[in-house]
């Protein structure tokens, strides 16, 4: 035998929670957050750089022979939820068709040959994001197409300057993470950006004026 | 008989619970995720595939005797939730009126989209004989361009994540939409095909979309395959 209750206003004015014939509970949601004054919530923006060095955020590198990792890892105290990726790719002669950050103008080179990976590290083992990357083109539909602009040959292309393709990659819009990516705390979680393919700027793909990074966007949770 | 109780802070403030005159229970959201190390949330990303092989991506097969059928399928241990499909379309002189691919024409049978679950076959989208059908199965999304241009990229790369996204090596004008589920239509989470199911997400092709070179109608620097986004989610 149950004891069944009636949920009334704590301020004692005989109200009482209304339970639907589906058996929903009445709920009205404020429109603003709750007080809560312990700043658990930290802003984190960080640039993917090579083996997590915080330094070395270009990623015109050679990775023809040992594949060369930019990564962002997790840390000792908080979580980090990764709610975006800002990637940049730039180069003169830039465009969407058969091209990699200019290779097809610079040295004929009309994808990568082996191409990059996006992937994450968590205990599900290595996850991938993006595998295959090797044109400007595997980047936006990664990103599906966000942020859209721009007409025909310069459709998601910012051309004032140095031609630059800036797509972003939403991990709440694209893959329903609302959160977005965590790094657990205290663990050995990782992002990582893999090149395979010889990216040196000038070198003999890519452009002398080259140049590609990727920002991680989101929030440290104490 | 029943009692009325009142819910009251556990940590001892003498805060309670407030329910208003419509009877109303007021909740707050915190804007933080909650604290759960256990990482059941897994990113998925892959091609529809024919039969499901997991190898054949390019679309542009023989569907006029038999429906050839592109698909994900459930996983035995994880639900998988699709939050999105990314769809690229291209060939030369690909246009938003009666054309699939480059053909020139639409299609005679059409395209379908749909899933399957305990529900049995749910239709997504029928009668996909255009590209412009395709445009607006994702109700224009990503929108850019203008004119002739309008949701269009020239000389499209023919990559896409795994490859060439056709028959052809060759770089032609394309169409890049985006079926977004939760904004679509208003699954917040994604289409789920449910673990230890044979529940799917199908792409149904009953027309001849072969390239030229393979003996079908389109042209050979057609293009046409479709990514799943989305997350599988442990059940512990």
């Amino acid at each position: 035998m149950s004891i069944k209750v009636k949920i009334e206003d704590g301020d004692g004015n005989g109200n009482r929670a209304k339970v639907t014939e589906g058996g929903y509970i009445f709920i009205q949601d404020s429109n603003i957050p709750p007080i809560d004054d312990r700043d658990l919530q930290i802003i984190y923006r960080q640039n993917l750089t090579l083996n997590g060095d915080g330094t070395t955020t270009e990623m015109t590198v050679n990775g023809s022979t040992t594949p060369q990792l930019f990564t962002i890892d997790a840390i000792p105290e908080k979580d980090i939820y990764i709610t975006s990726l800002s990637i940049f790719v730039q180069a003169t002669a830039l465009s969407l068709g058969e091209d990699f950050a200019g290779s097809n103008t610079a040295t004929a080179t009309l994808e990568l040959p082996n191409g990059c990976r996006l992937y994450y590290e968590d205990k599900n083992g290595e996850i991938n994001i993006g595998t295959d990357i090797k044109v400007n083109f595997d980047f936006i539909r990664l990103c599906q197409g966000n942020t859209p602009f721009g007409d025909n040959s310069t459709a998601f292309i910012k051309t004032d300057g140095t031609p630059t393709i800036f797509p972003i990659l939403s991990f709440k819009k694209v893959f329903g993470f609302n959160g977005g990516l965590r790094l657990l705390r205290n663990t050995t979680d990782k992002l990582v950006f893999e090149i395979n393919d010889d990216l040196t700027a000038g070198g003999t793909i890519l452009p002398a004026n080259a140049s590609i990074n990727i920002i991680a966007n989101g929030f440290e949770l104490k | 008989m029943s009692r009325s109780s009142n819910i009251v802070d556990g940590v001892g403030n003498g805060n309670y619970l407030k329910v208003n005159e419509g009877g109303y229970v007021l909740t707050q959201n915190s804007g933080l995720p909650p604290k759960d190390d256990r990482s059941l949330q897994i990113v998925y990303r892959k091609f529809l595939t024919l039969n499901g092989d997991g190898t054949t991506t390019s679309m542009l097969v023989d569907g006029s005797t038999t429906p050839q059928l592109f698909y994900v399928e459930a996983n035995p241990d994880n639900d998988i939730y699709i939050t999105s499909l990314s769809i690229v379309i291209q060939g030369l002189n690909i246009n938003l009126g009666a054309d699939f691919a480059g053909s020139g024409v639409a299609l005679t049978n059409g395209c379908r989209l749909y899933y399957e679950d305990k529900n049995g076959k749910v239709n997504i989208g029928t009668d996909l004989t255009t590209n412009f059908e395709l445009i607006r199965l994702c109700q224009g999304n990503p929108s850019f361009g203008n004119d002739g241009n309008a949701f269009k990229i020239p000389n499209l790369a023919p990559g896409g994540g795994g490859g060439k996204g056709g028959g052809g090596a060759k770089t032609s004008d394309g169409y890049i939409p985006v079926l977004d589920f939760p904004e679509v239509f208003g699954f917040n989470y994604g289409l789920r095909l449910q673990r230890g199911t044979t529940n799917r997400l199908i792409f149904e092709i009953s027309d001849d979309i072969r390239i030229t070179a393979d003996g079908g109608p389109l042209p050979d620097d057609a293009g046409f395959n479709i990514i799943v986004y989305g997350f599988e989610r442990k059940p512990n």
